[in-house]
Order: C-alpha cells, then structure tokens, then sequence
C-alpha cells in the first residue's frame, strides 16, 4: 500500500497506470518511481522518477500518461 | 492584451543524455531540479546505461525550449553528457511508418517507387544486409513535397538532425584535439556559415 501523491492530478494519472498493470512505488527520489513489471531484463520503456513537486503537476500527468500508453509489454 | 509572458507555449521533446558511473539517477534528482529541469520526466537507465528527460518546456518557440533544456541539464550534474534529442534523426522502415500512419508494406513500396511519385530519399546507411536507415529529415521533406503530408513533429526535424550532429561532433572534441590532423581535417568541412551572427 502506498501513500497517495499530494497533487491530485498526478495521483490520477498514477492510479490510472496502476490499473493498466503498472507498479508505483513511493519513498524513492523526490516523491518515488513507477514502471512496468513486464519484462525485468528489458524493462518498457524505463523507470520514470515521480517528483514531489512538479513544475507543472497537469503536465507531469500527462507524462505519467504519456509513459503508460508508450508501454508495449504484457505486465503479468 | 499580450505580454511576453502570454506568448509561450509547452514545447515536448525528449533528450538522452548519460551520466558517467551513474547506475540510477535518484541521487541526482535534487541537482536537476535545481537546475530547473523539473518540467521533465526523467526515466532510466536503460538497458545501455543512458537516461531520458522528456520535457514539457515553456518558451516562447522549440528552439529556445530545446537550447535551454540541453544547456540546464549539461550545467545540472558533472560530467553530464547530452548525448542526442529525440525524436531520433535516423529511422528505419518501421519507425517512418510509426511516424507518418502507415504501414510498413507501404513504406516498402514508397521507397521501391511501387507506390507514389518515385524519387524517395537514398538512405542515409545500412545496419545489416537487411536494414535501412533514412534520416527523417530527408524523408519527413519527402513526404512534404512529393505527398503533401506533413507527418507531426515534422517542423523540428532539421532542427533536431542539425544539433544532434553538433552534439557527436562535440562529443568528439577531446579526442581530435590530441590528433591535430585528424581535427584539421574536420575543420576543413565545417561551413564557415554556421558561426553565429
């Protein structure tokens, strides 16, 4: 269980790569990490680090966003 | 009424850069950010050790966006090397077809003049017996001038294939300067053009 985002937005855009099979992990870097579990040796595309405070926390959405639809594995 | 500040826009592009003995980028997220760079997502390492910082930058043109994202990340973390910006200069069949809608048969037959009005760029190279490579920047004015279809991202393709090669060519530097003639060699191609006003 982890700890929910403080900007709302980029909560969304977490809660919605989770669903799509997505691992998100806090208490790392700025906020934490995310990334897909479907290939270890060939990770797709790589580990994106989540900040704590965004520039612009709509458009770090949109890459959180951007970063799931990318993804071409099959998370198991 | 428009002040200068209304005039921006966010500019998306993405940059892969190295960090020499870096096996993640955790320790290194404070430097960014003070940098400025925390309009990114930074992502890695890859499989080949390399990271990438996908902006949504603010600026009044690409130009400008992509110039001070190069030059805040180099400045951000020693011995940070920005190795090229992205979307990448040279594309094989199935990125020019992922680029432009198509398939890759169809691809196939622009380029074997099949289909189309003939004449499709040379390619830029060979990785193999079988793989092509173009540069997008010959095939996105392809399909401009001979389709009149402009692929998205098309506008930035010379701006983008020109500082990629800026960036190998500096990459180079400290070698060629312990090879004098090798480096007088390269000078004698640079167009002298290029030197800013």
């Amino acid at each position: 269980m982890r700890n929910k985002h403080p900007k709302k937005d980029v909560e969304e855009a977490l809660q919605e790569a989770e669903a799509a099979g997505m691992i998100v992990k806090d208490g790392h870097g700025h906020w934490g990490v995310i990334w897909c579990p479907g290939d270890e040796d060939d990770r797709c595309p790589r580990p994106l680090w989540i900040w704590s405070t965004p520039k612009n926390s709509q458009n770090h959405a949109k890459q959180i966003r951007r970063y799931t639809a990318r993804c071409t594995h099959r998370p198991t | 009424m428009h002040t200068p500040t209304d005039m921006t826009d966010f500019h998306t592009f993405a940059v892969v850069f190295a960090i020499p003995g870096a096996s993640s980028l955790e320790t290194h997220l404070d430097e960014l950010a003070a940098a400025g760079c925390d309009d990114a997502a930074f992502m890695g390492p890859a499989t080949d050790g390399t990271f990438l910082a996908e902006f949504d930058r603010e600026a009044p043109d690409f130009t400008t966006a992509v110039v001070s994202a190069i030059d805040a990340l180099t400045g951000a973390v020693d011995g940070l090397r920005v190795q090229r910006v992205c979307p990448d200069d040279l594309v094989t069949i199935s990125a020019i077809a992922d680029r432009t809608g198509r398939t890759d048969e169809s691809i196939r037959l622009l380029v074997r003049g099949a289909r189309g009005p003939g004449d499709f760029p040379p390619a830029a190279g060979r990785i193999n017996d079988k793989t092509y490579i173009w540069r997008w920047v010959d095939v996105a004015r392809w399909f401009e001038t001979a389709l009149d279809e402009r692929p998205a991202g098309a506008e930035h393709a010379r701006l983008i294939a020109a500082i990629n090669h800026a960036l190998q060519l500096s990459a180079m530097t400290d070698e060629l300067r312990e090879h004098p003639e090798e480096l007088a060699a390269v000078a004698h191609f640079m167009p002298p053009h290029l030197e800013p006003a």
